[in-house]
């Protein structure tokens, strides 16, 4: 079996890697006669990301495997998985450009930092090919300038793949954004933030940090900023948004998702139903759709179980002049959906099993002990918090103007409950 | 109790605040009126700052107010408001407010980016902070200093920078040395090696009269223009200090012997309308 892939396609697949690498160290390979889909699954069964490659991303396609290693039934299906960092450290330090285009891109090219230097070398196109038999491995060929071959073989064994459950159909949340505006909004999150929020407020999509640390006896000092960024509805390519559903994700996954997205230069589109149920974040490249990428993210589940119907307004908004995609409030947004892209249902497919499973059921069930303390108080604080998100000077009314010195001070007097002071008051104050 | 302002200078606030996350890790802000200071006392370490900034050099529509005289005392994680000042970096707008989540109180940094779409697209950081009663600080007293034996004109801070970088790795103290004469001298001394580094033609500033009393009988007049005074100062401070290099337009040193070494540090020029000026106190070691 061989693949080959030309200098043109291998920034996007260095980024492949490099990205589907955050959600978890190993990654599973299912080649079949028309693809190459990669995939991995982090530890917690909480993330997932697929990037399909069909045959129209390589040069060279081909397959011809030796017939033990199949598997499935559908169709002969090759499934093996490696470990993601030696196929990072491989793809370091190489420039993919052609000649041609190396001064304009030097900078942006991964690992390139040092670009100048004799480190980084020009590859033309990397060639790809599976051994079996005495000897598992990928080999990856890199064909470089000057005619230097650079090969390495990165060990595999054959597993299972597991995917997971996603019926679009069913959300009738979706929003599509520019990636690039998406990656420059979400890099003001601080470094300690775990999780993010995603709700619809007065036209604008909230995105908030959240982070376990915020303890409430512990110094209130030490306690990390939380972020929130409002993003306007225009901004978006299309929104269709119940209001008041609000999901809860990791943002490490979030991130690799937009990152990629990003990276590829597409936009990113999100379906999701409600709290508790995974989040789908989806993009493609290519005029044959050759890169097409799935990040199926759980989503915390809410304290309250929400019944759509029973929701506020929705928002819809389109950036172009499809008004397809507008649908009356109570319908299902289903006939909207099929304009879009065909709905996948992927299947939960393990070798040889047809039987499918919820793969985010276990996840969703367990009620996190830090639930119902913190939930609650963020959706109260996000209502009192709208004088945070409109634009320019806030309102003078916002701010209660307060009568006393600040013990007595109606707002602030209640919040100096803590005796210990840090430097400035380390000093011995015999006064106070 | 009510503060919130626009930030005309970014930059100048945005390393002012960089600088001051070398000192120490929790700010007393002190809002009054016409005038911002931010006051840096670190546990057991010896540098102290106390900046006073004149409102417009870095706010505009300034708003404070408080029943104890609109004076509004915060305590604020530096490093916290360096990343996020920083993060606002190339917005079109930033303001700062005192506002208020679950009976914590918070500095909220808001900063609006236009978007390609003509959109505006709004970040908000959320500050824990600690709000301080007036009877608390009012024990915290600025350092005094006797009057100095010594004031100079610094030279360009990057190179004193360069240098005191380099001397931090070769010993922990390093000697500082100045005259009336517009002579400095910064130097170490290590069994294996001597080094000073030497800078002559300085300014030394004139005593303002309507502020001392006898300039003929200031301990900087009677001396010998060409006696050095030494200190003797911690490698790692002075280093930390010289973090302000970035925004420093003018540094006068004043050298109290046996005592402190006082630093004035001018983010303005003279010519500037409002005047916004951080002092250094930092402590000398008698080894």
């Amino acid at each position: 079996m061989e693949f080959v892939v030309s200098n043109t396609n291998l920034r996007d697949l260095s980024r492949i890697f490099l990205n589907l690498s955050r959600i978890d160290d190993a990654v599973n390979w299912e080649i079949n006669k028309d693809q190459l889909i990669l995939t991995t699954l982090n530890s917690s069964r909480s993330g997932f990301g697929k990037v399909t490659l069909t045959k129209k991303f390589f040069d060279k396609f081909t397959f011809h495997p030796d017939t033990l290693f199949l598997t499935g039934f559908v169709s002969p299906t090759v499934r093996l998985s490696t470990q993601i960092k030696p196929i990072l450290s491989i793809f370091r330090n190489k420039i993919f450009e052609s000649t041609l285009l190396v001064n304009n891109n030097l900078n942006t090219n991964a690992g390139a930092a040092e670009s100048s230097s004799k480190k980084n070398v020009v590859v033309e196109n990397i060639q790809m090919q599976i051994t079996s038999g005495k000897e598992c491995r990928v080999i990856f060929k890199f064909n470089c300038k000057h005619g230097v071959v650079k090969t390495y073989k990165i060990a595999y064994e054959q597993t299972q793949t597991l995917h997971a459950v996603f019926d679009k159909a069913s959300c009738h949340n979706n929003w599509q954004i520019n990636s690039k505006i998406l990656k420059d909004l979400i890099e003001h999150f601080g470094q300690k933030t775990e999780e993010l929020t995603i709700q619809p407020v007065q036209g604008r999509v909230l995105l908030t940090s959240f982070t376990e640390e915020v303890v409430h006896n512990k110094d209130v000092l030490k306690q990390p900023t939380q972020t929130t960024v409002s993003i306007d509805g225009k901004e978006f390519e299309q929104v269709s948004l119940n209001e008041g559903i609000i999901i809860t994700l990791s943002l490490k996954e979030f991130r690799a998702a937009v990152l990629l997205a990003e990276s590829l230069g597409t936009s990113i589109a999100s379906y999701y139903s409600v709290s508790g149920k995974p989040a789908l974040f989806t993009f493609n490249k290519g005029k044959f759709m050759e890169i097409e990428a799935q990040f199926i993210l759980a989503t915390v589940m809410g304290p309250d179980d929400f019944d759509e119907s029973s929701l506020g307004a929705r928002w819809q908004q389109s950036g172009t002049a499809n008004s397809s995609l507008l649908v009356p409030e109570n319908t299902s947004a289903a006939p909207a959906l099929e304009n879009e892209a065909p709905s996948a249902s992927i299947g939960w497919q393990t070798n040889g099993d047809a039987e499918t499973s919820r793969m985010f059921h276990s996840t969703l069930d367990i009620p996190r002990n830090e639930e119902p303390a913190a939930k609650p108080s963020r959706q109260t604080t996000d209502e009192e918090n709208h004088p945070l998100f409109l634009e320019g000077m806030p309102d003078e009314t916002e701010l209660m103007a307060f009568d006393n010195d600040v013990a007595d001070d109606a707002e602030f007097g209640p919040t100096q409950h803590e005796q210990t002071y840090h430097g400035i008051f380390s000093q011995d104050d015999t006064e106070t | 109790m009510r503060f919130k302002t626009r930030i005309s200078n970014l930059y100048t606030l945005t390393r002012l605040v960089q600088a001051l996350d070398r000192i120490g890790k929790f700010c007393w802000l002190r809002l009054m009126p016409e005038t911002v200071n931010f006051i840096i006392i670190p546990d057991f370490r010896m540098t102290q700052v106390w900046a006073v900034l004149e409102v417009e050099t870095i706010f505009e529509e300034y708003v404070v107010q408080s029943n104890a005289e609109n004076v509004i005392n915060l305590e604020i994680p530096v490093d916290n408001l360096y990343k996020a000042l920083r993060s606002a970096a190339n917005a079109s707008d930033s303001t700062i407010r005192l506002s208020k989540k679950n009976n914590q109180p918070l500095l909220s940094l808001s900063t609006t980016w236009s978007g390609r779409a003509f959109g505006s697209n709004i970040v908000t950081h959320n500050i824990p902070i600690r709000v301080l009663s007036h009877s608390y600080v009012s024990a915290i007293k600025e350092p005094t200093a006797p009057e100095p034996d010594c004031h100079i004109f610094f030279p360009n801070l990057n190179i004193l920078r360069q240098v005191a970088d380099k001397y931090k790795n070769m010993s922990d103290r390093v000697i500082i040395s100045a005259n009336m004469s517009g002579e400095l001298q910064l130097s170490v001394s290590t069994p294996a090696a001597k080094v000073t580094t030497r800078w002559k033609d300085l300014e030394n500033p004139e005593l303002d009269p309507s502020q001392v009393d006898d300039i003929n009988r200031h301990p900087s007049q009677t001396r010998n223009p060409k006696d050095f005074v030494h200190m003797r100062l911690d490698a790692k401070d002075l280093v930390n200090m010289l973090r302000i290099s970035t925004v420093a337009r003018r540094v006068i040193a004043c050298f109290c012997e046996g005592h402190a070494l006082v630093l004035y540090v001018y983010i303005t020029d003279p010519e500037d309308e409002h005047t916004a000026v951080l002092t250094y106190y930092i402590s000398t070691y008698v080894d």
